[in-house]
């Protein structure tokens, strides 16, 4: 017996699917009648009515906002900071598409490399956007293609890392420095300052030493100065003195130790790695925006005036990076058997849960620096990114909670019965299952993170939305092209979303979520 | 069973239970289980469901706390001390009805985990342990696929291997053969007939009769959370002394 004979070829599909029945005919006919005029009237518009010049004439302003104004900053061109900060981002796209060498990665980093050549290539706006500018976003490209070249052929060896996480290191403390400057005895302390400083290169290597030949003395010393480190950093004694600075420098010599203990044996995992430059990336971005005080071209910016898309990005990263731990260790919290701990975390997450994150960044100008010693040099960006993760996390934390309650308990009693304990049970059993079974809610509230730091214009901050309205504003002749302004930023925003969404389907697929 | 009571806490003895009791909320689920297992001895346990047989084997482990009386594993005394456990547990290896496998990890690293995070061996080591015991449970090619790409028999003896790669003194079996297909029932049991005659201590909550008959030294009935009758398979099975257990027998054997 044959089977009954199916229709195919494109007429066969679409009497199958469009035309299958009189009323289904009628629908795909209407349907297909409103698709043709939005598709009409909507490319009619983009193309022949709207007038895009407000777009042209705002620019790389809109990525940066009123970063390179004659205000941020004085005698000195900063345009090319905010720049090299992107060629460290197109490297860390392509080496992130040469370590997975996944096809959501390929895809992303074209993405990216199209759009880029598109701003530097295309023969628009000659005037205005100057040549110089033209190179950097065109230097984007090779810097995309080294870093997919590094990740897909360097064996990165130890020293490689090491290089790379002192100079995170390195720049980090200056820019901690830097913020410390004003501070109250800075003038006093100042040697103390560079001597701390230098310590950090020589705890680094003490633990390495000691790691690497397992020798007792070594063991010992780097056991001892931290133990000094920890006292001196801790204790409250010669507050007056000593100022907050050397206090946290001298925290940070700590973590310098604790870095020298894990770079022997580092993350063997491709993936671990590239987190490890990606973090190193971000803090040496850091610290070129916010630039170095005493390096000639690295004037200090103030951060009132970062802005435009790079400062909803900066946000959204900082976000993103941080509320997932801290959603975790919530979600951890929220479970434990321990009712101080439990209550703790319940407080926490319903506070921030049940307060609009407009009221929690009104607040976070008088709140958070409550939490903070009178000298410690806060700003508004700061505030802000802290009291936005906070929110972020009381909801990631909800959704874990989810994932962790939905897991058979069978999983941790099988774990349990092979002899690992509590915690391991919770980090190699629990938490990637429940993880990688609430992913669509954590991307979702990765999305509405993204999306919330618009929010920060409330502070009085200029992020991508705010100061493309507060430029038309300023000039009335561009108040009819408002609503081109409004389209091209709704774009914006929406290629970051679903670029987001699209990578979060991929790893699902990748992971197998809804087959095993 | 006054007469057993003798026997309990010979040097032979590598379980030792005594008068252990146990409750879920009211329900009295342990009343006093009094009995020894001894090194290499395969006992497997029958009883109605409810009768308390399989929180028996769970708290040989401490899946389950028993409340009063004592538990004594390979010398080691069941106590709230986190390091005794951990020492029982690394020395009783345990394989559930629902296998619970962990199905974000393949074949390979569900076997090698707790060797890797417990035992401290290095994945070189782990590794080759694995690739035995897959050899050794019949499924070799099958080290990089995930539970669930596997049969539900192929999935338990996959448990089977990641228990023995614990290495473990003892091995306990709660109903392991419950959730399976008939015909996948048998690659089980004949695994485990392999490993009984390796010489592993092995306590066996199942009712594949077959199987009891083949490899046990002795037989528990389990009956309202006490030990009704112990006896070696052939007294057990042809003349049963209580008349539950001779209830029992006839609606499993019908």
């Amino acid at each position: 017996m044959t089977p009954p004979r199916m229709e195919t070829g494109a007429i066969g599909w679409a009497r199958a699917n469009l035309f299958s029945s009189k009323f289904d005919g009628a629908l795909t006919i209407t349907g297909g009648a409103l698709v043709i005029l939005a598709l009409w009237f909507g490319l009619k518009w983009i193309f022949i009515d709207a007038d895009w010049t407000v777009i042209k004439d705002l620019g790389g302003k809109l990525a940066i906002g009123p970063y390179n104004t004659v205000a941020a900053c004085t005698d000195q061109n900063c345009f090319w900071r905010p720049q090299t900060a992107l060629l460290l981002a197109t490297f860390m796209v392509g080496m992130g598409w040469g370590v997975t060498g996944g096809r959501a990665t390929k895809r992303i980093a074209i993405g990216v490399a199209v759009i880029l050549a598109l701003f530097a290539f295309l023969p628009y706006s000659l005037d205005t956007m100057g040549l110089d500018v033209r190179l950097l976003l065109a230097a984007n490209l090779p810097s995309l293609f080294l870093g997919w070249a590094i990740g897909r052929y360097a064996p990165w060896g130890a020293p490689t890392r090491l290089v790379l996480l002192c100079t995170g290191a390195f720049f980090m403390a200056l820019a901690l420095m830097r913020g410390l400057h004003e501070g109250p005895g800075y003038e006093a302390v100042s040697t103390v300052y560079w001597i701390a400083l230098a310590c950090l290169p020589a705890t680094f290597l003490l633990t390495l030493g000691w790691r690497i030949t397992g020798n007792n003395l070594a063991k010992l010393a780097a056991i001892g100065t931290s133990i000094i480190l920890a006292l001196l950093a801790f204790l409250p004694v010669g507050l007056d003195a000593m100022g907050l600075g050397v206090r946290l420098l001298l925290v940070a010599n700590l973590l310098s130790l604790g870095l020298g203990w894990i770079i022997v044996r580092p993350p063997t995992a491709a993936a671990a790695r590239l987190v490890l430059w990606c973090i190193a990336m971000f803090l040496i971005a850091l610290a070129l925006m916010r630039g170095v005080a005493g390096v000639p071209g690295l004037e200090p910016v103030s951060v009132i005036y970062w802005g435009g898309l790079m400062l909803n990005i900066l946000l959204a990263v900082f976000g993103i990076v941080v509320s997932l731990p801290i959603g975790i260790a919530l979600a951890l919290g929220r479970r434990s058997n321990l009712p101080v701990v439990k209550l703790l975390c319940v407080v926490f997450i319903e506070v921030f849960r049940g307060v609009p994150l407009i009221t929690l960044l009104f607040m976070s100008q008088v709140l958070v620096p409550l939490a903070f010693p009178e000298d410690f040099p806060l700003n508004s960006l700061m505030r802000a990114a802290i009291v936005i993760t906070l929110f972020s996390s009381a909801y990631m934390a909800e959704n874990v909670r989810g994932g962790l309650q939905a897991l058979h308990p069978g999983q941790a009693e099988g774990a349990r019965a092979l002899g690992l304990a509590g915690w391991q049970t919770t980090l190699f059993i629990s938490l990637p299952q429940a993880v990688r079974n609430v992913i669509p809610a954590i991307v979702g509230q990765f999305i509405a993170l993204f999306k919330d730091t618009s929010l920060v214009y409330i502070i009085g901050m200029l992020d991508i939305v705010e100061f493309g309205r507060a430029f038309i504003q300023g000039n009335p002749e561009y108040l009819p092209q408002a609503k081109e302004l409004f389209v091209f930023l709704a774009v914006v925003f929406w290629i970051f979303c679903y670029t987001m969404s699209y990578t979060s389907r991929r790893i699902e697929h990748n992971l197998g979520v809804g087959r095993r | 069973m006054a007469e057993t009571n003798g026997d309990v806490g010979t040097p032979d003895d590598i379980i030792i239970c005594r008068d252990v009791h146990k409750w879920f909320g009211e329900f009295h689920v342990l009343s006093g289980v009094t009995t020894s297992v001894k090194r290499g001895e395969k006992v497997v346990v029958l009883g109605p469901s409810g009768s308390g047989k399989s929180t028996f084997i769970r708290v040989i482990n401490r899946l389950e706390e028993h409340q009063t009386g004592d538990i004594i594993v390979d010398g080691v005394p069941m106590t709230n001390d986190v390091r005794n456990i951990d020492a029982i547990r690394r020395e009783v290896g345990m394989v559930f009805q629902q296998f619970n496998l962990f199905p974000h990890l393949s074949v390979r690293q569900n076997i090698t985990l707790g060797p890797m995070k417990v035992r401290k061996w290095p994945r070189k080591q782990a590794d080759d342990v694995a690739d035995e015991l897959l050899e050794r449970v019949g499924i070799p090619e099958q080290s990089e696929k995930y539970p669930s790409e596997l049969s539900g028999g192929q999935q338990q003896r996959v448990a089977i291997a990641r228990a023995l790669a614990m290495q473990p003194k003892i091995m306990l079996f709660d109903e392991p053969t419950s959730a399976l297909d008939p015909e996948m029932i048998k690659e089980v049991l004949d695994v485990m007939r392999e490993l009984a005659t390796s010489g592993m201590t092995m306590i066996v909550v199942t009712h594949e009769v077959g199987f009891a008959r083949e490899v046990a030294d002795r037989m528990i009935m389990f009956d309202e959370g006490r030990i009704i009758e112990e006896a070696a398979p052939v007294d057990f099975f042809i003349s049963p002394q209580q008349e539950r257990t001779k209830l029992f027998l006839s609606q499993i054997l019908a």
